[in-house]
């Protein structure tokens, strides 16, 4: 495992995915020196009380977002009260401004920004939509990520990370796991990202996107092989898997009843050891975890309901 | 642990074929393999993670070795990594 840095962003690429990718009207008004601002955070402030004159604890470092309520405020003030707030304000840097619904502020907010090289930017959404779509865009890139090595597949709808040393099978499997219908999202480097806290979402990366390396016949191109609904682009991990060779004094799972769990990223997800040693069906021994943990999901625990059977039994003898 | 810096001397840079040799060799050892590029660490027993590097002429890569047979490997696969055709 090791943690990947995330790539920089600038207002500048923030601009092209709202237009882009969410077909915003996107206008820049003014601060065009800015457009190379680094954002670093991925908050979204509203400056309300900022622009009535308390400046502290101003979260300067992230995104002003002005509203219905900001942009009246600022634009019922007088030229003169305007900048004098502005002023302390843009001496701040900020990486840059929003406005909603196409608003257009005045004057005296231009040429102020413009002197301080901070793009002011209108767009045609409103303050939820606007601020939605920025949490969305900022939270994918600045998502804490690491990445592995191993091969993510989709079995029954479940996110599965198959770990393991080189040559245990994980490619191998993911292959039979592929003949079997289900999906591959990514072989060899998962590259997994932590949304909202606490949902883990694996990829894998752009240039060897879908490609998995058999050993034998090479590098083989899985979405030309198997169709596109062999592959998917993005999954949650749901389960991990750890292949690992035979250990004789090692002790496996042989009831079900204690939970392992790994961590990825500080969350716990649910951990299946699987020895191999020929003549275990990998794949279908995966297959088959899988639907155990799908019927645990809808509350039915085979190990812990055959123990109480047991323990019934026991009680009316 | 064993570590060394190298420059990729190959002109047309790190693709297929050097790196299929890369693997084959660095499969023999029992050490782990890790190839690292601006920070990011990459397995070095798998051809598709290499790939990913996508280290052009000139790119400055770093090799880690951890293992019983480190200091061979570590000769044999920074040589491979630098001069690979």
């Amino acid at each position: 495992m090791n943690s990947k840095q995330n790539k920089t962003l600038t207002v500048k690429d923030l601009l092209e995915i709202l237009k882009k990718e969410f077909s915003f009207e996107v206008n820049l008004l003014s601060g065009k020196k800015g457009l190379k601002n680094r954002l670093s955070t991925l908050d979204v402030n509203r400056p309300g009380v900022t622009l009535a004159g308390y400046f502290k604890n101003f979260a300067s470092d992230r995104i002003q977002l002005f509203g219905r309520g900001e942009f009246d405020y600022i634009t019922s003030l007088s030229n003169d009260k305007q900048r004098r707030i502005l002023e302390k304000f843009f001496s701040y840097k900020i990486p840059c401004c929003f406005f909603i619904n196409n608003d257009k502020p005045g004057e005296v907010f231009i040429d102020l920004s413009n002197e301080a090289g901070i793009p002011l930017i209108s767009v045609n959404p409103d303050t939820r939509q606007l601020n939605e779509t920025l949490h969305e865009v900022l939270e994918k890139h600045f998502a804490p990520r690491s990445s592995y090595h191993g091969v993510m597949v989709e079995v029954f709808g479940i996110g599965v990370l198959i770990l393991g040393k080189s040559g245990v099978g994980k490619s191998e499997c993911a292959l039979d796991l592929l003949t079997r219908n289900h999906r591959l999202i990514g072989d060899d480097v998962v590259i997994v990202s932590k949304l909202g806290g606490s949902i883990l979402v694996a990829q894998g990366p752009e240039l060897i996107k879908y490609h998995i390396e058999i050993r034998g016949i090479g590098i083989i191109d899985v979405q030309r092989l198997f169709g596109v609904g062999s592959v998917r682009e993005k999954k949650r991990v749901d389960i991990v898997v750890r292949l690992e060779e035979w250990d004789k004094d090692k002790k496996y799972e042989r009831i079900g009843i204690d939970n392992k769990y790994y961590t990825i990223l500080g969350v716990k997800v649910p951990l299946i050891e699987i020895p191999v040693k020929p003549g275990r069906n990998i794949p279908v021994i995966i297959e088959t975890a899988v639907r155990n943990i799908r019927l645990r999901h809808m509350g039915i625990n085979s190990s812990e309901l055959l123990n109480a059977r047991v323990q019934d039994q026991m009680r009316f003898k | 642990m064993k570590e060394k810096e190298i420059i990729v001397k190959n002109k047309s840079g790190l693709h297929a074929r050097p790196i299929s040799n890369f693997v084959n060799k660095a499969s023999t050892y029992k050490s782990d393999i890790f190839v690292i590029k601006d920070g990011a660490e990459i397995n070095g027993k798998s051809v598709l993670s290499l790939l990913t590097l996508a280290a052009g002429f000139n790119t400055k890569l770093t090799i880690r070795v951890t293992g019983a047979d480190e200091d061979e490997a570590v000769h044999v696969l920074s040589k491979l990594l630098e001069e690979g055709e």
